[in-house]
């Protein structure tokens, strides 16, 4: 390996690294990222006492974790996937029949969901190889598929077909509960983790001009491959999540499109590619949703219609893009009046 | 065979019928600085895209210091030692320089590099913690050099990296290609300014319709007739 060496060897980085690390722990980015991760559990943690809805708590702790996966994938890739949710319910289904199939705790099962949906990532991803709205569509369309093969009489035998799933045996109320935490706090975690990481750094090159990405050694596939594995297997673990709480439920419920609908708005709304956008997103909206919209559903779906149309095409990064803004420009003002 | 850090063999490559490149060669040694030049249209960019891994070839093969990377991904190519800069610049433009350099230090570079000295050979230090889109065309085109140069390559081509620059610009990139050169790196420049490749190469290919027609020093090349005809008579 007689490599010429275009540049010289690092000299004194090891200091400058550390100075580094210590620099960027005490930026704002990393209070704000703590904060996103830390308010969300310990609120949750403690809701019950204040609240006593715990499956309207939970529900929307999931939505918090699809939005999360939605960040993943669409906010640090692009790929906006309205088929999200068949990795739901395939989490939901795998989750359920490892716990009658298996009989292994709900814990582990939830766990095998999240693993069957990350394998199903693998196999579809030549899906990634399609662009913008066909991407789209043909995740929507196998989200659909699966749906056809899961609910289909003939795999009564294995699937129970569209008669349903019933795990009443293993019903726990705080079990439940307290993997719901577990699955928001982890899903948070991944986004912030992935965003500090090398993969982090990968795909937001990707995002900007996947040319000039492979041209810095990126294995622009290969990158996006673990975002989208990643982003399912959030959503496994949520649709296993959602099948513990709820114990029994049809196919229809855990492959309905409009679960994929509300985390995309959700994580739009909030904004994607930051940490805090998809949480408030999901509070602020499914809060909403569950205050009025659980009587009149018909003027929700086109509410949310109308923000995944407005928030893509205007406002691509969301509230938590007008708040930063709104924040820049008040420090301009200070900084103008101080000069 | 010996030697040549870059091969390029009877290398086609058509676009719905049209060969941009019909069975072209290129040769480059470690250390060389090659011109590469010929009217517009000809098939420059061309070639440094199928080089570089952006187009497949239809035929013809390209071996990096004796090895096939005909068929490899861009990505592949990069970890073994080409890269690029492009005609129309293309920075990761909403990261600062900094992050530029950094992705292509840490995914394409080798451990014992200095990313600092990158930003110091292309002169862009006082832009490092710009906004890729902020900088002005010229730096722009020295931040693909930079990004290419963090990657640590054995073969470099850039793409009309003095189009648009005085006088005075175009002699400090002449130094920074030299001295990029001397590094052992084998760099193949695209450009249309004579003056600029006389100082520079040691020797020119020219190229007429995706086929090289002339290879040699710069003084040979215009006085060869075809050449003459090739930039004269189109
Ligand atoms: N992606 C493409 N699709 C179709 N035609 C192309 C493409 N890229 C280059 N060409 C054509 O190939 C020829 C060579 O182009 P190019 O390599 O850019 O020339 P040069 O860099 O020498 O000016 C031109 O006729 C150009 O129109
Ligand atoms: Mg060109």
């Amino acid at each position: 390996m007689d490599r010429p060496t275009v540049i010289d060897t690092v000299k004194g980085e090891p200091k400058e690294r550390q100075r580094f690390v210590f620099k960027q722990l005490l930026k704002r980015k990393n209070v704000v990222d703590l904060l996103g991760l830390l308010i969300p559990v310990v609120a949750f943690s403690f809701a019950p006492h204040f609240y006593s809805n715990e499956i309207l708590l939970i529900s929307m702790m999931i939505y918090i974790a699809l939005a999360q996966g939605v960040n993943v994938i669409y906010g640090l890739t692009g790929y906006l996937p309205f088929g999200y949710v068949g990795f739901y319910g395939v989490g939901a289904y795998g989750t359920s029949l490892a716990i009658l199939d298996l009989h292994v705790a709900p814990e582990i099962a939830i766990v095998i969901g999240g693993l069957v949906s990350a394998i199903l990532a693998l196999v579809l991803t030549p899906l990634l190889k399609l662009s913008g709205s066909y991407f789209a569509i043909a995740t929507l369309a196998t989200a659909e598929a699966l749906y056809a093969l899961i609910a289909n009489p003939s795999l009564k035998n294995i699937t129970q077909g569209p008669y349903g799933i019933n795990i009443g045996a293993v019903y726990s109320s705080g079990g439940s509960y307290v993997v719901a935490v577990v699955l928001l706090g982890l899903s948070i975690l991944t986004v912030v983790v992935i965003k500090r990481s090398r993969l982090g750094l990968a795909l937001r090159a990707i995002r900007n001009d996947p040319v000039s990405a492979s041209l810095s050694g990126v294995n622009v596939v290969l990158e996006r491959t673990k975002a989208w594995v990643v982003a399912a297997a959030i959503a496994g673990l949520a649709g296993g999540v959602f099948a513990w709480t709820i114990t029994i439920f049809y196919p229809s419920a855990v492959f309905d499109i409009s679960i994929s609908v509300f985390a995309i708005v959700f994580a739009l709304f909030g904004g994607v590619g930051t940490t805090f956008g998809p949480i408030v997103g999901a509070v602020v909206l499914y809060g909403l949703y569950s205050y009025i919209g659980v009587t009149q559903p018909q003027y929700f779906q086109l509410i949310f219609g109308v923000i995944i149309v407005i928030f893509v095409l205007f406002l691509p990064k969301g509230v938590a893009g007008i708040a930063n803004a709104l924040i820049r420009r008040f420090r301009m003002r200070t900084i103008r009046e101080e000069a | 065979m010996a030697g040549y850090m870059l091969e390029v063999e009877g290398v086609v490559k058509s676009f719905d019928g049209f060969k941009a490149l019909n069975g072209v060669n290129l040769s480059v040694e470690k250390g060389e600085i090659v011109g590469l030049v010929g009217p517009n249209g000809c098939g420059k960019t061309t070639l440094v895209n199928v080089v570089s891994g952006i187009y497949r070839p239809d035929m013809g093969k390209i071996c990096l210091d004796g090895k096939d990377i005909t068929h490899m991904p861009t990505h592949k190519r990069v970890l073994h030692g080409i890269n690029r800069t492009f005609q129309v610049p293309k920075p990761l433009s909403d990261m600062t320089v900094e992050e530029n350099i950094d992705l292509a230090w840490h995914f394409g570079g080798k451990d014992n590099l200095a990313r600092s000295s990158v930003l110091e050979r292309t002169n862009l230090s006082e832009t490092k913690y710009k906004v890729a889109s902020m900088l002005t065309a010229a730096q722009q085109k020295r931040l693909d050099l930079a990004r290419a140069l963090a990657t640590n390559p054995k073969v470099l081509f850039v793409d009309e990296l003095g189009a648009g620059l005085s006088p005075s610009e175009l002699s400090d990139i002449a130094t920074m290609l030299k001295e990029i050169a001397d590094t052992g790196v084998a760099l193949v420049v695209v450009e249309h300014l004579l003056g600029f490749l006389e100082s520079l190469t040691s020797r020119v290919v020219v190229l007429d319709a995706g086929k090289e027609i002339f290879e040699g020093r710069l003084k040979e090349a215009v006085k060869d007739e075809r050449v003459i005809e090739v930039f004269l008579g189109g």
